[in-house]
């Protein structure tokens, strides 16, 4: 299996009155292991109050395959129906590059750094 | 390295056991591929990688089944263009045929983003969109093969060198 490393964390924002869970992953996200990783996120999601934010720091993520941005694209969707917001930040060039190519960076706003990330919610 | 650039026409074939636990290998193996063997760029390394990765779990999703094999073939030809074959076997439960991947990828591709399942992304936008031409066609002994082509002579090749900060950055010396 691929190695994928992930840490989930609450971030302190002034700017916001509701919580905002930070996820961080390492490695690569592909068919070996996107599978197992993606029910902890879907967990998240359930066990977390309405109007929880997220922040997916992909800085130290190499890879990911289209079926990992499929998993993306439904927790948005499960975030959204929520009242949530999903942010990603600082992810690396040839993964902006696979979000622009399969039309994601349309929907969920990427940047460049937390900060930025935090001042969009 | 770039000096040891090949000038005559090579081709390369592996054979990958149908299991995902692989596709790391291929995934490394295509982008050292297309970096040092060939004139395309570092963006388009990457993007070859997720080409070929999104081909094979095609075939091992759709194709050959577990304990079977899929063969990957790649072809360069310097200064013109590379292509990239990927075959199954058909032995999989959940075999499609090339006309019933055509139709998925017509379908996924007249989506909302939003709209698409979990999968559906690979061959309509990432191998779509990434390559020249791209053939499917069924094989005789009931697998698919899908064949995709870049050309060098694209006009929208830029090289885009990526941040000094990027981990994936490799300086070859």
């Amino acid at each position: 299996m691929t190695d994928i490393k992930f840490q989930f964390s609450e971030l302190i924002s002034t700017q916001s009155q509701n919580p905002i869970k930070l996820i961080v992953l390492e490695g690569q996200l592909d068919e070996s292991n996107i599978d197992d990783f993606a029910p902890k996120v879907y967990q998240q999601i359930e066990i977390n109050p309405e109007g929880t934010n997220y922040i997916l720091d992909l800085e130290k993520l190499t890879y990911l395959n289209s079926k990992s941005i499929g998993y993306i694209s439904d927790w948005y969707g499960k975030i959204s129906a929520k009242k949530g917001k999903l942010i990603i930040a600082k992810a690396l060039t040839n993964i902006k590059d696979i979000f622009n190519v399969v039309g994601l960076d349309k929907v969920i706003p990427l940047t460049q750094t937390l900060d930025e990330a935090k001042t969009l919610i | 390295m770039p000096g040891n650039k090949i000038e005559k026409p090579i081709e390369i074939k592996i054979e990958i056991p149908t299991n995902a636990y692989f596709m790391s290998g291929i995934r490394d193996f295509t982008l050292s591929m297309i970096k040092n063997m060939t004139d395309f760029s570092e963006q388009w390394a990457y993007r070859f990688q997720s080409v070929v990765d999104e081909l094979c779990n095609n075939a091992i999703e759709h194709g050959s089944n577990l304990d079977d094999k899929i063969y990957v073939t790649f072809i360069t030809h310097p200064n013109q263009d590379i292509e990239i074959i990927v075959e199954d076997n058909g032995t999989n439960p959940n075999k499609k045929t090339a006309t019933q991947i055509r139709e998925i990828m017509e379908v996924n591709k007249n989506k909302e983003i939003a709209e698409i399942g979990i999968r559906g992304r690979g061959l309509a936008f990432i191998v779509e969109q990434w390559t020249d031409e791209l053939k499917i066609e069924d094989r005789p002994n009931g697998g698919v093969k899908i064949t995709v082509k870049k050309s060098l002579n694209d006009p929208e090749f830029t090289q885009k060198i990526p941040d000094a900060n990027d981990p994936t950055r490799i300086v070859l010396a």
